[in-house]
């Protein structure tokens, strides 16, 4: 390491107002880096969120300048995809047409055509650190991570550390600056004039923004990519950064935490510069820098090879089009059935598809429907004794209502005791946390009560128990634990439970979102779902994505119970939804690690339908066994040995790192009536909304399908896409290695490093290989086009996925005879009709 | 056979046969009828240890103490000590193979991993009962090398290679120390074994040169002992350890990094023989348990939060050490084995805490009213304990010391409870569990010395220095202790920000020894980490 002295550094020219085309630029650069939500809640993001208003090959070049992400697999990947005629000549051909701008690259060369170009990379923009990294030989940008990530995690910490950061009430920009005006590795790491440039920044991160950009002298038109750049060297942080200003900015603010951790960013990069590190730095940067022209790097012909992956990507997923469509186009339409017997709601997830097939299969008069997990409920459930809850609703959302947890069943006295008591234990058990955990004590602790752990161990390897018990039940005596529900009513009457016409309004927005309007069964399940795993960081990540990353016990819960209430039912009679009488709504839970389907509050069913419940369970109890059957192959399992207590024997597994696949797999949405794909098999890939558009006149509900169910199900796709394609930016790594950081604020791969954002690799990777196959989501809407059309007008976010083909659009026409793709730009194609009949007849 | 070879070797050797080559991954029945049987051998390890401590406490322990091939290299020595630490190591063992067959699936090198991970068990266990100065001398080399290759399972990794480098230093220190220490003993005893080695020692005048052969090799294993523990300021590789598998971190601040405290109960004789390498383990002990408790409470991921923890245990127990009371520091290598192990084995369970609000660290100040009510039942716990046990400060004063602390901790469990809207209730609760908590302890600590009396050396007077030092050290604890009641009065004050922010970097000994042992810095931006399929 180099110290020169102060002296000898260049200095450039001094401070010039910034101008309103780098203003707009750092605003734009704000955006970039999609939020990452923390693990108590872990739902799935789009990580390209901030650059989807670009095409999907254009994105591609910006993330490989910005971090040196790729956006398709390897070449070999589609190499041997092509060789093993899972993508047919004739997929490559229609991707080249739609494609287009080939180049010559041609359907018989593309194989070639890969292996060639598979030397050819983007080296990332240059920073300040990488510029050092070269002159001094030291690792300066690991050095930068490490330094910011280590701020980062004491500011953002939720409660691992028992001595938190006595800044965390300032902004992180000023917390920064007080921290490090205080330490000291400035001074191990060399750079010797670190304390006077600290000393020297602006206390404002907008103001440190501009004075360091003044100072590094980036030219105008990089500016945007080089602050994209930049955030992508901690884009961990960013993002959590980013979920922390989610809230703000759904409703339309700035997100001011990307200033300050692009202030804190820059001000870095001016360390490094004028730190003394290494000689000549100036110059050098400066050399390098100037060399970049943002027009050139993003808008030069795409090469080649690119091409080629873009080719090959889409024809994979052609591939996977195709038989989707000849399935659709082939099945038969079944019959308008007769009254149900039973008809069973199930979330939109993949995982559900399975398990609706199977109770479909094993009872002929039971109808299943698909909507999001949420039943439409847009609520914060406040666990019982708490006084915040988390919101159970798509993060798109605010929750509208406080919804209490109660135990059931109680008088308001005994409800009350109950309450001091749980309070009571989770305060003595915070105390013995403590006592655990602090200095000092902590060795009294390990002698006195160290030699229990031996039987942890053993029962944790035996699967008799969890490390930590379920957070539901902490201090509920065990006997109250099954009459722990939503309270649907305040007792007191306070604001917090849903007001009456509320209850209407949702009652009504359910039905109508589910096309449900007549024809209702005995017995209407309503199904929510939640998965169960132990010693799992990311078990939360496996949970309802509808109901923010948590159980869908609740919020169906609650929806049975309103859609059970008389009075509901008489007001919803003049909106036009006449429930029988002898309908009954039941609520219930897919596990989606065991596929056994709990229900809820049967003792207020009436006795006239104890025999239906006798059949459903009957029913319930067969289709898991077939589901599990079904998932047992990816579970490395024995279709023989799937049974529920081996399943059970998983769940409760503490070193089980892949307890479930999640949402692995998941290619296809399609929202129409069930009798279009009651007869398929979607192997679980697909996510199926219940929809008519023969019910929906004003097309509110498509609307609402193509703005809300639609959005999630391309963030869950594009997030499986992105933690498969590349791993290393858009995954959270090896779980083997993870250290959950700061109690539930997200994980490191091992000790330190950015924060990692996304999937681990054993949730898409079965050692192998990808589990997941990497496809942009396709969406099939069983509704006209104009009115398609007319909500891609209406909603630019939604246009700019389909028009930058973030996904693929089809609408069904003629219960699925006849299927028409997006083009983008408002027009739509024919799904090429030889194409179809040539895949069918490979089928046959 | 026994004449040949004592059970504990033979557990040694079960070890070494459990890591046969495994081939395959977990779908396939052959890989599964291989973990079966690995598991099987494990369990005849665990079974093995217990028979031996139920042969060692059958057999009058001293008579037993040197079966094997005596006065050969092939000599080992099983005793209660080594029985229990056997069953320990075993069991714990067994756990983390059982736990790795799940948890690695899908690796490439799952196969080498379980072998690697079984050589280490049989290191330890033959370090734990070899009977002479050599054949201990190859155990330690042993672990060390095998735990290397554990360290490294992804050698791609930069941050693990810079932490296997630190490591790998460390270790180089601690085999130095070691062979030096065996060749002194050796030389001054005129035997190899251990036993006799002890024996001459204990035979020895109390108060011999401290700057004598003797002296010499006690500061030698002292020093081995501390590279050993990761005791400050050679600490820095284990808070980089995160960078190997959960299983690895398990089993190395489980049965490894304790090695160093085993080798003092295994020397206990000689060490106390030698007021400077007592004093020399409670200052580097004394302000380990500090340094590491202190920095532990500023961490912010787990597994490193965990690594500081055990720094601080670690350097508990060599206090112990220092202080003479080594059936104490029996029972603590034992219990934070135990603890530890789990600990990270369930360090994907933070999450849950989190999601039951259980998470610690945003606290009010406790009231008044229970500080002193918590300072009454210390003071009570206290009295108590002296009364029954009979141990005074002039006579006892590591004992009393020890039970000082104990009160702290009791102390601190009835401040933290008694929060909330029914803290008187939980006042009486937290005082009950610290009654019984007292219990616990003075009776594990009675059992402990009564059980180890004939394996380890009695407890020596302590030295004016020692005495002092270990007072500056409770006293430290005292306040530590207290400051946690404090943190938010603390977070407003300019010097305990300032004090925070440096404890917060571990006092930069990590970056320190970085720039000592700096990689050259590598091509691309990032760790690409890759290794599954």
């Amino acid at each position: 390491m180099s110290s020169e002295k102060s002296s000898q550094v260049i200095k450039f020219p001094g401070a010039r107002k910034n101008k309103p085309v780098v203003q707009q630029a750092v605003q734009r650069s704000l955006r970039r880096v999609a939020p990452v939500w923390p693990l108590d809640g872990f739902v799935a993001v789009n990580p390209f969120l901030g650059i989807a208003d670009e095409g999907f090959s254009v994105a591609a070049r910006r993330v490989s300048l910005a971090c040196e992400a790729r956006m398709y697999m390897t070449p070999e990947f589609y190499v041997s995809a092509l060789d093993r005629q899972r993508v047919k000549p004739e997929d490559v051909e229609e991707a080249i047409q739609i494609v287009g701008d080939c180049e010559g690259v041609s359907a018989e060369h593309l194989g070639a055509e890969l292996a060639n170009g598979a030397a050819t990379e983007v080296r990332a923009l240059p920073t300040v650190a990488s510029v050092a990294r070269e002159l001094a030989n030291t690792d300066w940008p690991s050095h930068v991570v490490e330094r910011i990530s280590h701020w980062a995690s004491g500011y953002f910490d939720v409660g691992q550390a028992v001595w938190p950061s006595p800044f965390r009430e300032l902004s992180p920009f000023r917390a920064w600056l007080a921290e490090m005006r205080i330490d000291c590795s400035d001074v191990v790491l060399g750079i010797n004039e670190a304390q006077k440039i600290l000393a020297e920044l602006p206390e404002d991160a907008a103001e440190a923004c501009e004075w360091c950009l003044n100072r590094l002298s980036i030219p105008e038109d990089v500016v945007e990519l080089y602050l994209h750049r930049l955030q992508m060297t901690i884009g961990g942080w960013v993002a959590y950064a980013r979920f922390k200003s989610w809230q703000q900015e759904l409703a339309g603010s700035e997100p001011e935490l990307i200033v300050d951790m692009l202030a804190i960013r820059l001000s870095w990069e001016l360390l490094i510069l004028r730190g003394g590190v290494a000689q000549g730095i100036e110059l050098a940067w400066r050399r390098s820098i100037t060399g970049c022209n943002a027009d050139s790097l993003l808008a030069q012909p795409v090469s080649r090879a690119e091409r080629a992956l873009e080719i090959a990507q889409t024809a994979y997923e052609f591939a996977w089009q195709r038989e989707l469509v000849s399935q659709l186009q082939a099945s038969p339409v079944s019959s308008p059935a007769t009254r149900p017997d039973v008809q069973a709601i199930f979330c939109i997830d993949v995982r559900s598809e399975v398990l609706r097939r199977a109770l479909e299969q094993v009872s002929e008069t039971t109808e299943t429907l698909g909507f999001a997990g949420f039943f439409g409920l847009p609520i914060e459930y406040i666990p019982l004794a708490d006084q915040q809850g988390s919101a159970h609703c798509p993060v798109l959302l605010t929750p509208a209502v406080r919804v209490r947890e109660t135990v059931h069943g109680q008088t308001e006295e005994l409800s009350n005791r109950l309450l001091r008591r749980v309070k009571l234990a989770r305060q003595l058990k915070r105390g013995w946390r403590s006592f655990k955990n602090s200095a000092v004590s902590s060795f009294t602790f390990v002698e006195s009560f160290g030699l229990t752990y031996a039987l942890k161990l053993a029962a944790h390897s035996l699967r008799l128990s969890r490390p930590e018990p379920n957070p539901r039940f902490r201090g509920l005596p065990p006997r109250f634990a099954s009459d722990l529900g939503p309270q649907v009513r305040a007792v007191d009457g306070t604001s917090e439970s849903v007001g009456f016409t509320r209850q209407v309004d949702f009652a009504e927005n359910m039905l109508a979102g589910m096309s449900l309007k007549s024809n209702f069964a005995r017995i209407v399940m309503l199904t929510g779902h939640a998965s169960s795993s132990t010693n799992n960081a990311h078990a939360s990540g496996l949970d309802c994505g509808a109901c923010g990353g948590q159980s869908g016990e609740a919020s169906a819960r609650l929806a049975a119970a309103i859609l059970n209430d008389q009075q509901v039912r008489a007001a919803l009679i003049s909106r036009g939804y006449c429930i029988p009488e002898d309908t009954f709504f039941l609520a219930a839970l897919h596990n989606t690690t065991t596929d056994a389907v709990e229900l809820f509050d049967i003792d207020e069913l009436p006795v006239t339908h104890r025999s239906d419940l006798q059949g459903l369970r009957a029913n319930l109890d067969q289709a898991g066994a077939l589901a599990r059957t079904e998932r047992s192959a990816a579970l490395m399992l024995d279709p023989e040995r799937a049974t529920l207590s081996e399943m059970l024997s998983r769940a409760n597994d503490w070193s089980q790192v892949r307890p479930e696949w999640g949402l692995a797999g998941c290619a296809g949405f399609v929202a129409a009536p069930r009798s279009m794909t009651c007869k398929l098999d979607l192997k679980g890939r697909c996510f199926l909304h219940s929809y008519d558009h023969t019910q929906d006149v004003e097309f509110r509900t498509l609307e609402l399908i193509m703005t809300a169910p639609m959005i999630v199900a391309s963030w869950i796709s594009l997030q499986y896409y992105a933690s498969t394609v590349d791993n290393r930016v858009y995954g959270s790594g090896n779980k083997v290695l993870h250290n959950v950081v700061g109690g539930s604020v997200g994980v490191f791969e091992g000790q330190g490093g950015d924060l990692r954002v996304g999937l681990p690799l054993q949730s898409v990777d079965n050692g192998d290989g990808p589990v997941h196959e990497p496809l942009r989501l396709s969406v099939f809407l069983a509704a006209p086009i104009t009115a398609i059309n007319r909500v891609l007008e209406k909603h630019q976010h939604v246009r700019d996925l389909v028009d930058n083909g973030w996904l693929h659009l089809f609408a069904i026409y003629d219960e699925g005879k006849v299927i028409v793709r997006y083009r983008g730009e408002l027009q739509w194609d024919a799904f090429s009709p030889a194409s179809v009949q040539n895949s069918q007849m490979h089928q046959h | 056979m026994e004449s040949l070879l004592s059970s504990g070797a033979l557990v040694s050797l079960i070890w070494l046969l459990a890591g046969f080559p495994i081939s395959g991954d977990l779908r396939t029945s052959t890989y599964r009828w291989q973990m079966s049987v690995q598991l099987a051998i494990g369990l005849v390890a665990v079974g093995l240890s217990s028979f031996t401590l139920f042969r060692a406490m059958s057999v009058d322990a001293q008579a037993f103490a040197a079966p094997g091939l005596a006065g050969t290299l092939l000599s080992f020595g099983t005793n209660r000590l080594s029985a229990v630490l056997l069953i320990t190591v075993s069991f714990i063992g067994l756990i983390v193979v059982r736990y790795s067959h799940a948890y690695l699936a899908g690796e490439a090198a799952q196969g080498r991993f379980l072998s690697v991970l079984c050589q280490t068990l049989a290191g330890v266990t033959l370090f734990v009962c070899a009977g002479n100065v050599w054949l201990l001398l190859v155990a330690w080399f042993f672990i060390n090398r095998s735990m290397q290759r554990l360290i490294c399972f992804y050698p791609e990794r930069r941050t693990i290679v810079l932490a296997a480098r630190k490591k790998r230093f460390v270790s180089r220190c601690s085999e130095v120390a070691l062979l030096v220490a065996a060749i002194t003993l050796w030389k001054i005893a005129g035997t190899s074994d251990i036993a006799e080695i002890n024996a001459v020692a204990s035979s020895l005048p109390v108060e011999t040169h401290d700057f004598g052969l003797w002296a010499s090799s006690a500061v030698c294993l002292a020093l081995a002992a501390v590279f050993m523990c990761a005791q400050f300021p050679t600490h820095s590789w284990l808070t980089e350890i995160a960078d190997a598998p959960t299983p690895v971190s398990a089993l190395l601040h489980a049965g490894v990094v304790n090695a160093g405290g085993i080798l003092l109960l295994r020397f206990s004789d000689v060490m106390t023989n030698s007021g400077v390498a007592m004093f020399l383990l409670i200052v580097i002990g004394g302000v380990s348990a500090l340094y590491g408790s202190l920095v532990m409470l500023t961490q912010r991921s787990v597994k490193v939060m965990l690594a500081y923890s055990t720094v601080a245990q670690m350097g508990f127990m060599l206090l112990q050490c220092g202080l003479g009371v080594f059936g104490s520091a029996t029972l603590h290598i034992v219990a934070h084995s135990l603890y530890k192990a789990h600990a990270f084995l369930a360090s994907g369970s933070i999450v849950d805490v989190a999601r039951g609000n259980g998470l610690l660290g945003r606290e009010a100040t406790p009231r008044i009213g229970s500080v002193i009510f918590g300072f009454a039942v210390a003071t009570t716990l206290f009295l108590g304990f002296t009364r029954v046990s009979g141990a005074s400060f002039a006579q006892h004063p590591a004992i009393i010391g020890f039970g000082l602390v104990m009160c702290m901790g009791a102390m601190h469990l009835v401040v933290q409870s008694s929060r909330g809207a029914s803290r008187v209730i939980a006042a009486l609760r937290a005082a009950g569990a610290s009654v019984l908590l007292g219990a616990i302890y003075f009776s594990l600590q009675a059992v402990c010395e009564e059980f180890f009396e004939a394996a380890v050396a009695p407890p020596a007077p302590l030295a004016t220095a020692s005495a002092f030092f270990f007072a500056i050290v409770l006293a430290m604890f005292a306040l530590i202790t207290s400051l946690q009641w404090a943190l938010p009065w603390l977070q407003k004050r300019r010097f305990w920000q300032v004090f925070w922010v440096h404890t917060s970097n571990g006092f930069y000994i990590n970056q320190i020894s970085n720039q000592f042992l700096q990689l050259p810095p590598r091509e691309r931006n990032g760790d690409i980490t890759r290794t599954i399929g």
